[in-house]
């Protein structure tokens, strides 16, 4: 009832809006919003343009030769990761959600923990591994010379597949646990006393009514694979991405690079659209009390192998990787942690810093507006503004170089025509990078910190005002600290982004800026894994603290959505 | 008994109830009695962790009959309704149904294995499946010419024929809740339970709905058991009243004994207005209050106190006649609550202690005029007296934080 009053209420708010646009087109309120969405647009219709455009001589021969190859690949890629990250999603999070047994509450947020991992990181880390030099092959080498024979290769479809499947299915797992503790409990009591016992209740009621979650999670996840940079080419396994990256440093083609990545953004729009189309059906299925009281008691066999199972993935996805990463860190610190390395972590967080601040003040400013004019216009200028994040970072990187380079000429050709000598503006300078991580990670600080402002509705600026408070006191007494930590949260999550982000820094960076994830790349990319492993335990390190925020608000929401019932 | 004007103008409800439910109750009663009970609880008990929610909780529900849980919130009623369902196990005595254990502390049968129906609070209805799919859920072993005909008059049953392809997101509260109910149904359970069916949906819709749904209950001859909150509500569905307080049932009765004879203090309180006025025994059994003596001749005065000993007397708001300008006895309006058809005056009388009257909203005294009272009692309840701040008007006594404990 409370959404078609809120419908009601919206299409009032639209009549007003409409009725003020006629008076006033241009408002300063809505130039704030085009602002802030006008790079995402322009890179976006860069990008489009390329599909239109007429193609360059070595597209041809990339058509004939790359094109093929790179879509098998990266078509295999998606599929496999979609289905494995499915069975282990879903898999653990009915484990952990809809079952108890010994460790469940561990296993509950630990198997989050793997979102830390950063791809490219995991993908050395296992490389190394299973080296023919690494731990697994000398330790089976050890107990029988002809073992090692056994062990899969991990340069393979096969391998690449896994590594990124164990770090994306903390995305479907998430979902659908969310999806078993809220909906599933009451569902899942109402199938048993019809007549389900547990396993049965599960098939016909919980896995159905979690479809939503699950697809929107693993939409996520394909939306992640396809803009998949590092895993991939620390593999050697052409997609998209990497197609991309060798038009454009490769075979020195911008426009070749827009081709490529005028086809992935087409693809990528389309994921965006079903998962925003998942995320609202969603909506419709959320029914019943939450809670653990549905729980299926594992007993016996069954509970050792729930536990073992989470355990295995565990040690897989996050402890192993971990482990490598500090005994390598360990041997390599002597050699690399030196005045070096504090020059390169003092890069790398300046520059997350920077564009933190930049992205936080963005949303902030477009969270306002939004909040303010809730009219079509300032709609889809904030769709727009936050599309980014779909978009994978090789595709962003040639949407805003290619306009960029477009104004440096103009404006160095003006001031050659004035007789003054200038270099680029854009172009191969950290202001380049900052306006791509802007559009990239935009979505990420504006959701922080519209859920913040959504909280704070029109009555409480009401009650304050009839209590005095208005202008500036209203924003510094009442706004002001109950954003305080939307705003925390936001930065946070931009931070760790922006200094785990590594293709649009490797296309964007100025000459010779290497940061953590372009060092790992170097490193990686000449086979040096005990080298690369101290700044990618950094990032590791780095990247737990916004899991650990998400874990904490996950856990917190269930037990407040039980107080009801 | 005698039938005073008032009570059958003001109180419609209750003058139903009086002739309805101790009748069917009696009528029944001695029938009942022979036959075994279709459910049984004795002593059952609950601990979560050191926190005991069902300290010793027992009752018997005939065939036939909807028992209702009613107490307060965090009494232990809806925990015991998922005992008696079985999503929860019970640390201490045991549930029979139709004389066979279904629980105790060493035994547990699964819910799927009970056969029984359940309506949930928030419905839990399967959002995925159409109504058809939601109803015919439970049917899976029947073939399917027989679902089909079955969910076909369920539906015609709760009135939501014209709804069978719909999702539950489509339907309004109300329907969503006849959906549930007619899904519950479905299976022909030997015994239905109802968590608070009635509380997601608006005041108007529930009383019309408790109505329908008794409606239903009685025309499949279904058992149940509701748990709920508001006395209206278990007053309207039930055959059985259990009041529940602190993880145990107080009293196990019609809802006519409920509220004309509650056993003790608590259940007084919680099944209606009214007070308890301070009085003593006298000889003939009854009570020497501020209203006169009382109760000579009433159902009641068995109660075994010897005379002048000291008492609470409960004295409801239909009990007292206002505005008898030849009763023996006067109050001075202290507050007056318009509720429709009728006023709830709140009187001082000469003691200094208040009495609650309702009388019909045709007249309207105002406050601060003296009224004569006559007491006409329909049974005689006493308790033993307890600290003076006990007694009173019964609301507040609850608010107050009184011990109510007998």
């Amino acid at each position: 009832m409370s959404s078609n009053t809120g419908v009601a209420a919206s299409a009032v708010d639209a009549a007003d809006a409409s009725r003020l646009r006629r008076a006033r087109v241009f408002t300063a309120r809505r130039f704030i919003s085009g602002i802030i969405a006008l790079p995402t647009a322009c890179a976006l219709v860069v990008i489009l343009g390329a599909f239109l455009t007429p193609a360059p001589e070595i597209w041809g021969h990339m058509l004939e030769h790359v094109l093929p190859d790179v879509t098998r690949n990266t078509l295999l890629l998606v599929l496999g990761v979609a289905v494995s990250t499915t069975l282990l999603g879903v898999g653990l999070g009915w484990l952990t959600g809809g079952c108890d047994f010994p460790g469940r509450r561990f296993f509950a947020w630990a198997l989050m923990l793997p979102m830390a991992m950063p791809a490219y990181v995991m993908a050395f880390v296992s490389l190394g591994l299973f080296d023919v030099l690494g731990p697994v092959q000398s330790a089976l080498r050890a107990l029988n010379p002809a073992l090692p024979r056994w062990v899969p290769d991990m340069r393979s479809t096969g391998g690449v597949i896994t590594v990124i499947s164990l770090t994306l299915y903390p995305y479907v797992y998430l979902f659908a646990r969310g999806a078993f503790l809220t909906q599933g409990a009451a569902a899942v009591d109402a199938a048993r006393i019809l007549g389900d016992s547990p396993s049965r209740a599960f098939f016909r009621v919980a896995l159905p009514m979690a479809r939503p979650w699950i697809a929107a999670g693993l939409l996520l996840v394909i939306m992640e694979t396809l803009a998949d940079f590092g895993a991939v080419s620390i593999f050697n396994y052409d997609t998209f991405t990497t197609a991309i990256y060798k038009a454009w440093y490769g075979f020195f083609s911008l426009e070749a690079a827009a081709q490529f990545a005028s086809l992935l953004v087409i693809v990528a729009l389309v994921v965006h659209g079903l998962e925003r189309f998942s995320r609202a059906r969603m909506r419709f299925t959320q029914a019943g009390r939450s809670g653990e009281a549905g729980r299926v008691r594992l007993a016996g066999w069954r509970a050792w192998s729930g536990t073992f199972s989470c355990a295995l993935v565990f040690f897989i996805a996050f402890v192993a990787p971990t482990l490598q990463l500090v005994a390598w860190s360990a041997e390599a610190f002597r050699l690399e942690f030196d005045g070096r390395y504090a020059w390169l972590l003092l890069r790398s967080l300046t520059l997350a810093g920077l564009a933190t601040i930049v992205i936080c003040f963005a949303a902030l400013a477009l969270a306002y507006v939004r909040r303010g004019n809730r009219d079509r216009t300032t709609a889809i200028a904030t769709r727009i503004a936050t599309l980014g994040y779909a978009l994978p970072g090789t595709v962003l990187a040639v949407g805003v170089y290619i306009p960029a380079a477009f104004l440096d000429n103009l404006l160095m050709d003006a001031a050659g025509r004035l007789g003054l000598t200038m270099g680029p503006l854009l172009t191969g300078t950290a202001a380049l990078m900052i306006l791509a991580y802007l559009i990239r990670f935009m979505a990420v600080g504006f959701g922080a910190v519209d859920a913040g402002l959504t909280r704070i509705t029109g009555s409480v600026d009401e009650a304050a005002r009839l209590l005095g408070a208005r202008g500036a006191r209203l924003l510094l007494r009442v706004h002001a600290p109950m954003l305080r930590r939307a705003l925390l949260t936001a930065a946070i999550l931009v931070f760790v982004d922006v200094l785990k982000e590594m293709p649009m820094t490797l296309m964007t960076r100025p000459f010779g800026w290497d940061t953590l994830p372009v060092k790992i790349f170097e490193l990686t990319s000449e086979g040096e894994w005990e080298r690369a492993a101290l700044p990618a335990l950094s990032l590791v390190l780095a990247g737990l603290v916004p899991v650990m925020l998400l874990i904490r608000n996950t856990e917190q929401e269930p037990a407040s959505g039980r107080k009801g019932g | 008994m005698p039938r005073t004007p008032s009570i059958s103008i003001s109180g419609v409800q209750s003058g139903q109830k009086n002739i309805r439910i101790p009748a069917g109750a009696i009528f029944f009663g001695d029938e009942m009695d022979m036959k075994k009970a279709l459910l049984s609880l004795r002593g059952v008990k609950k601990n979560y962790g050191d926190a005991q929610v069902l300290r010793s909780a027992g009752f018997d529900l005939h065939s036939g009959e909807i028992g209702c849980l009613l107490g307060p919130s965090g009494c232990g009623k809806t925990t015991l309704l998922r005992c008696i369902a079985g999503f929860e196990t019970v640390d201490g005595g045991e549930i029979l149904m139709a004389d066979e254990i279904v629980a105790s502390a060493t035994l547990h049968q699964s819910p799927e294995m009970r056969g029984l129906g359940m309506v949930f609070q928030d419905y839990a209805l399967f959002p995925h499946l159409s109504v058809t799919g939601n109803v015919a859920f439970g049917l899976q072993k029947l073939p399917k010419r027989e679902v089909r005909e079955r969910v076909g008059d369920l539906l015609g049953l709760v009135g939501l024929a014209n709804h069978a392809r719909k999702f539950p997101h489509e339907l309004s509260g109300g329907q969503q809740q006849r959906v549930a109910l007619a899904r519950a149904l479905a299976p022909e359970p030997k015994l239905l339970l109802l968590d608070e069916p009635f509380s997601n949906l608006d005041m108007a819709l529930r009383e019309r709905l408790s109505a329908e749904v008794r409606d239903i209950l009685l025309k499949r001859g279904a058992t149940a058991v509701m748990v709920t909150h508001s006395r209206q509500e278990a007053f309207a569905m039930a055959d059985k009243v259990g009041v529940m307080e602190g993880g145990r049932i107080r009293q196990w009765g019609t809802p006519g004994e409920i509220y004309h004879a509650p056993a003790d203090r608590f259940t007084a309180s919680f099944a209606g207005e009214g007070v308890l006025l301070r009085g003593r025994i006298t000889v003939g059994g009854g009570v020497s209050c501020a209203l006169g003596d009382l109760g000579e001749e009433l159902p009641g005065r068995e109660h075994g106190l010897p005379p002048a000993t000291p008492v609470d007397v409960l004295i409801r708001p239909e009990d007292l006649v206002p505005d008898q300008p030849d009763a023996g006895v006067f109050g001075v309006i202290l507050a007056k609550a318009f509720r429709g058809p009728e006023f709830l005056y709140t009187l001082q009388l000469s003691s200094g202690e208040q009495v609650q009257a309702i009388a019909s909203s045709h007249r309207d005294m105002p406050l601060g005029s003296q009224v004569g009272v006559e007491p006409r009692l329909r049974e005689l309840v006493v308790y033993p007296a307890e600290p003076a701040s006990c007694g009173g008007v019964l609301a507040d006594a609850l608010e107050r934080g009184c011990d109510v404990t007998p």
